[in-house]
């Protein structure tokens, strides 16, 4: 069996996986090697997504969801033009700022190859144009071919892409990372760990926990919705990613979380009213415990919550997100000590459900 | 310092017609300087002959203004800008000729400061018709903003034109120092660089020097709303990295920044985004010289009020002589 | 043999900011020393490097390649450990957002250029291009832990280094213009002494980005050659530009036609390419040919120069994409030109 990575080492694996949304094999794959031994039963998710059982002892009828997606924001190959560059459709929104210049891969789970999004040189760009932006239609993908014929050889129309970009430590003592799909790989790393550290536990919690890695977040067709019509939770936690806007000469108001300052802690967001006593109860364990944690402060954003809490016979839920800068680009940026914050905040909420049950 | 500053400030000299001032300094350098002489386009450059590395300071004498172009039926005077010229700034003002002729720099009647341009312009000199006004003026004459000195509070002061007789009065007064620099000193007043930094490309091409330093005047971020800039009033001499025109020699930057410190002359980093100075020229001459520049932190350049902080440009002067003084390599 | 590849690769990796060449001097002078018989530093932070044909007062051929690259300039240090910069050299603001940075202080760190969130812009504001000074690096460090390490004035540089694409190609940050400095030295290390018909200067010059004259001018008034080759990257074919001013990648080097430079010179570049079985592809650049030779050709009593391109993809962009026949293409038709007697017997 392969070495189970835990902390950075997990998180820089998954995030340097392929999965953009609708492609999310790969990220799949390396879940279920890392969660190899930690559960009772694996669920089967028509959805392509990973759902993973560990039961309890049998004294509650109750059902905890825990949720975390797998993909990422992504392309897809619509065209492959005569001299070898591809067009494409963005599945990320159409700020094209950070997109342009950018390293991708494209391809699918069985093969990848590199590209570049190229544009045309700015110094043809005429004079009083030079304040806008690119075009969707003006963005294509060159991997290096020099014909159409080439290009088939490696990418198919249909065919996926996600940025490529290094897992970079950086800042004072190392203390931020730097990686695409930090949005949210960072999520599923902590429900891994919380898988490893309550199946190893002797005592059983008294309700049965489903960790569910779900696809397809970022399109908004969740995947989430059906797994959690499946699992028909009482109660689900979540775990995101959230813009942060914390950076210098944004006015306090506008600030959504900081980063360093443990996990935000959603009231409401556009998809989804948080349920008031779950969010209590994080905050109230976070307090107990001395573990940081922040309410998020910008009804923005939304996330799986609004499918999983509308499914099936309706869920309370809560969110715990990443605070994470420049997120949905090549560059989200997190704190270390995030990660550990709300994998603390989580597993204490989840004893503390196991109190109250 | 100050003193030759209020001469320099009185005698007129826009681009092209820097006669008269040349010849001012030029009364003054012979005093403290070997050989003082001007070149074909009129840049003073005087000479302190010594051992060592050939060491240049620069600082232009020229000022922006205007020039006459024609004069109408109704004695107004038409002209064309010389140098970069804010109308916003200047309309309304009272201007100056050579001859002491006075003036009113009027917009068309109505129009909107987005559309100020020099053609719309005339300069009312209360002439009442074209023949009166020819008596006092004529085509190819050139004029200014009418030039001012005023103290502010502490150690500020406001006129025109501080760029760049202050870089001018700064060299002036370095002068007086001469017996105890330690180069091959060259002091040039260089002519027309409002208008494209014309005359310290002759100059250093005939100097040939090893190092080359400008001083003139530089933006800064702390007056109302201005652009972010790291330089402010009142924090020392500004030790220029880049402008627009120029990327100055990193090596020279570095030990203008240790001559700084070592004698305790307070300094800043400057870069600036926008302008360009004599040093881009000196730079670029012939093989080419190590370049920098020496900023005097201004506010509301080219405009009939141009701040300045004295102890700023103090600590230019000491910068220049510490540096004079410093067997360069 | 040199692998193109690899000296490419070896090239980008020196920091080369533009008015911060000097930083990788003693890199630079390590890796070339070996192909030439002089090297070193003009004033201006040129480097000039020497290869002699052996012979008295041979002519001099003078091979320019800027050495610089684009990048950014510290222009203060904020709380919160964040950055202001101003560019050095023409940078794309279409790209500039989560952009990757490393800042170049008393040691190297690494950054991210912020981006704005989507709740904090305005409709329609994300088709908009913030200005420079609107745009700030996040560094991870707290205002006084940056300050001890990064000065205003510092240089910033892109953070991709080289990857492959498909085939020949490869992308990465100053493709321009290391590509021809690569193509420059391959030159200059496979010709055969005994067949130079003239020493060889190549120039790695400094300062192009931003003045398009920079550090090969002085450099030029000192080496005083007969004729100068100037070596750049040009646009390659793509939607949205003129097959006028761009040439295919793949298809070899390409040389600039333009009122500017030497025609004279021009046509016996595309003679001797032609005579040794391979063709260059033209540009037309009628008043500027955007590269050092405009402001070389005026150096000193003049300078007969002309233009030979490396097409690029992305120019500008810290994934510029090249192809490296093309550079082997220029560095070949260099070979000849060295070995040409003929080029130096016309009137200038």
């Amino acid at each position: 069996m392969k070495k189970m990575l835990s902390g950075t080492e997990l998180l820089r694996s998954l995030c340097m996986a392929f999965g953009p949304s609708g492609c999310e094999e790969n990220v799949a794959l390396m879940i279920k090697e890392n969660i190899k031994g930690c559960y009772d039963e694996l669920v089967p998710d028509r959805m392509g997504g990973v759902i993973a059982l560990i039961r309890g002892n049998g004294s509650s009828e109750e059902r905890l969801m825990l949720s975390a997606h797998m993909d990422e924001v992504g392309f897809m190959i619509r065209e492959i033009c005569e001299d070898g560059l591809l067009r494409f459709s963005s599945m990320m929104g159409s700020d094209t700022r950070i997109m342009a210049g950018r390293r991708v891969s494209v391809g699918n789970a069985d093969m990848q190859v590199r590209g570049v999004i190229a544009l045309k040189p700015v110094h043809t760009v005429e004079r009083a144009d030079r304040g806008k932006a690119a075009t969707l239609d003006e963005l294509y993908i060159d991997i290096g071919a020099s014909s159409r014929e080439e290009a088939e050889k490696y990418v198919k129309i249909g065919d996926y892409g996600t940025f490529e970009s290094d897992f970079v430590e950086f800042g004072e003592g190392g203390k931020l990372i730097k990686a695409k799909a930090l949005d949210d790989r960072l999520g599923c790393a902590v429900m891994i760990e919380l898988m490893r550290e309550i199946y190893t536990r002797e005592e059983r919690l008294p309700f049965d926990v489903y960790f569910a890695f779900t696809c397809r977040e970022e399109l908004g067709v969740s995947g989430a919705r059906c797994a959690s019509h499946k699992i028909r939770p009482h109660k689900a936690l979540i775990f995101e990613a959230t813009a942060v806007a914390d950076i210098h000469g944004v006015p306090e108001v506008s600030k959504v979380a900081e980063r360093g300052c443990g996990g935000a802690i959603s009231i409401m967001d556009r998809s989804t009213i948080y349920d008031r006593d779950m969010v209590d109860m994080l905050l109230e364990t976070a307090k107990a415990k001395n573990i940081p944690c922040q309410i998020k402060k910008y009804v923005s954003g939304g996330n799986d919550a609004g499918h999983i809490h509308k499914a099936a016979h309706g869920t309370k839920c809560a969110v715990i997100s990443a605070p994470c800068g420049y997120i949905h680009t090549a560059s989200d940026v997190i704190a270390k000590e995030d990660y550990n914050s709300i994998y603390s905040l989580a597993l204490a909420a989840i004893e503390r459900m196991g109190e109250d049950a | 310092m100050l003193n030759y500053l209020r001469e320099l400030i009185k005698i007129q000299s826009v681009s092209g017609a820097e006669k008269n001032i040349a010849l001012y300094i030029k009364s003054e350098m012979e005093k403290y300087f070997d050989e003082c002489e001007t070149d074909a386009l009129g840049n003073l450059i005087c000479r302190k002959n010594g051992s060592g590395k050939k060491l240049l300071f620069c600082a232009h004498m020229d000022e922006i203004g205007f020039i006459v172009t024609t004069i109408d039926d109704k004695g107004f005077v038409h002209f064309a800008p010389v140098g970069g010229i804010d109308f916003v700034a200047a309309a309304y003002a009272s201007v100056a000729f050579a001859n002491g002729t006075r003036g009113v720099m009027v917009p068309e009647a109505g129009l909107k400061s987005d559309d100020f341009k020099a053609e719309k312009f005339v300069v009312d000199i209360g002439a009442k018709d074209k023949k009166q006004a020819e008596r006092l003026v004529k085509t190819g004459d050139t004029f200014a903003l009418v030039p001012s000195y005023t103290r502010l509070r502490g150690n500020r002061i406001c006129g025109r034109p501080i760029d760049d007789k202050i870089g001018c009065a700064i060299l002036m007064a370095a002068a007086k120092e001469a017996d105890s620099f330690k180069n091959n000193t060259t002091f040039v007043f260089s002519v027309q660089e409002e208008v494209g930094i014309r005359g310290s490309r002759v100059a250093a091409f005939n100097c040939r020097p090893d190092y080359g330093i400008a001083l003139d005047v530089t933006s800064t971020g702390d007056g109302h709303g201005s652009k972010p800039m790291a330089v402010s009033l009142g924090e020392g001499a500004a030790v220029k990295i880049k402008d627009a025109s120029v990327i100055c020699d990193s090596e020279l930057v570095r030990k203008m920044g240790e001559i700084a410190e070592e004698n305790n002359i307070k300094w800043q980093r400057e870069v600036l985004t926008a302008g360009g100075t004599d040093t881009a020229s000196l730079q670029l001459a012939a093989s080419g010289c190590r370049a920098g520049c020496i900023s005097v932190p201004t506010r509301y350049i080219h405009t009939a009020n141009e701040e300045i902080d004295c102890s700023d440009a103090k600590a230019c002067l000491d910068l220049v002589v510490a540096i004079a003084r410093t067997e360069l390599e | 043999m040199i692998n193109t590849k690899e000296l490419i690769g070896q090239l980008c990796n020196i920091m080369s900011v533009t008015g911060y060449e000097h930083r990788g001097a003693q890199e630079l002078t390590e890796l070339i020393s070996p192909y030439f018989d002089h090297v070193y530093e003009a004033v201006g932070g040129t480097y000039v490097a020497v290869k002699y044909c052996g012979r008295d007062a041979a002519p001099r051929l003078m091979l320019d390649a800027h050495f610089d690259e684009i990048g950014m300039i510290v222009t203060d240090i904020l709380p919160g450990g964040y950055l202001s910069f101003s560019h050095m050299g023409g940078l794309d603001r279409r790209i500039m957002p989560a952009s990757e940075v490393y800042i170049y202080g008393r040691e190297k760190i690494y950054g991210v250029i912020c981006s704005k969130p989507p709740h904090l812009q305005k409709p329609g504001e994300s088709k908009k291009l913030p200005a420079l000074d609107e745009m700030l690096i996040d560094t991870g460090y707290s205002e006084d832990e940056l300050r001890k390490i990064v000065s205003i004035g510092d240089g910033i540089g892109f953070y991709e280094s080289t990857a492959e694409l498909l085939g020949n190609r490869i992308c990465g940050r100053s493709m321009d213009n290391k590509a021809c400095c690569a193509a420059a030295i391959i030159a200059a290390a496979n010709v055969e002494r005994e067949k130079m018909a003239c020493d060889l200067y190549v120039t790695l010059s400094s300062r192009e980005e931003e003045s398009l004259a920079g550090g090969c001018v002085t450099a030029a008034y000192d080496i005083r050659p007969d004729i100068a080759i100037v070596t750049d990257v040009t646009f390659s074919r793509f939607p949205g530009v003129d097959d006028y001013e761009s040439a295919k990648m793949g298809e070899g080097a390409s040389v600039s036609l333009s009122a500017v430079t030497d025609r004279k010179l021009t046509n016996r570049l595309i003679y001797l390419a032609e005579n040794a079985g391979f063709k260059l592809q033209t540009t037309v650049d009628a008043e500027n040919t955007g590269t050092n030779a405009t402001a070389l050709t005026l150096c000193g009593d003049g300078i007969p120069c002309a233009v030979v391109s490396v097409p690029l993809s992305c120019m500008h962009t810290y994934n510029e994409i090249i192809d490296t026949s093309d550079v082997e293409a220029a560095a070949k038709l260099f070979m000849l030109a060295v070995c040409d007697e003929d080029i130096f017997r016309e009137e200038y």
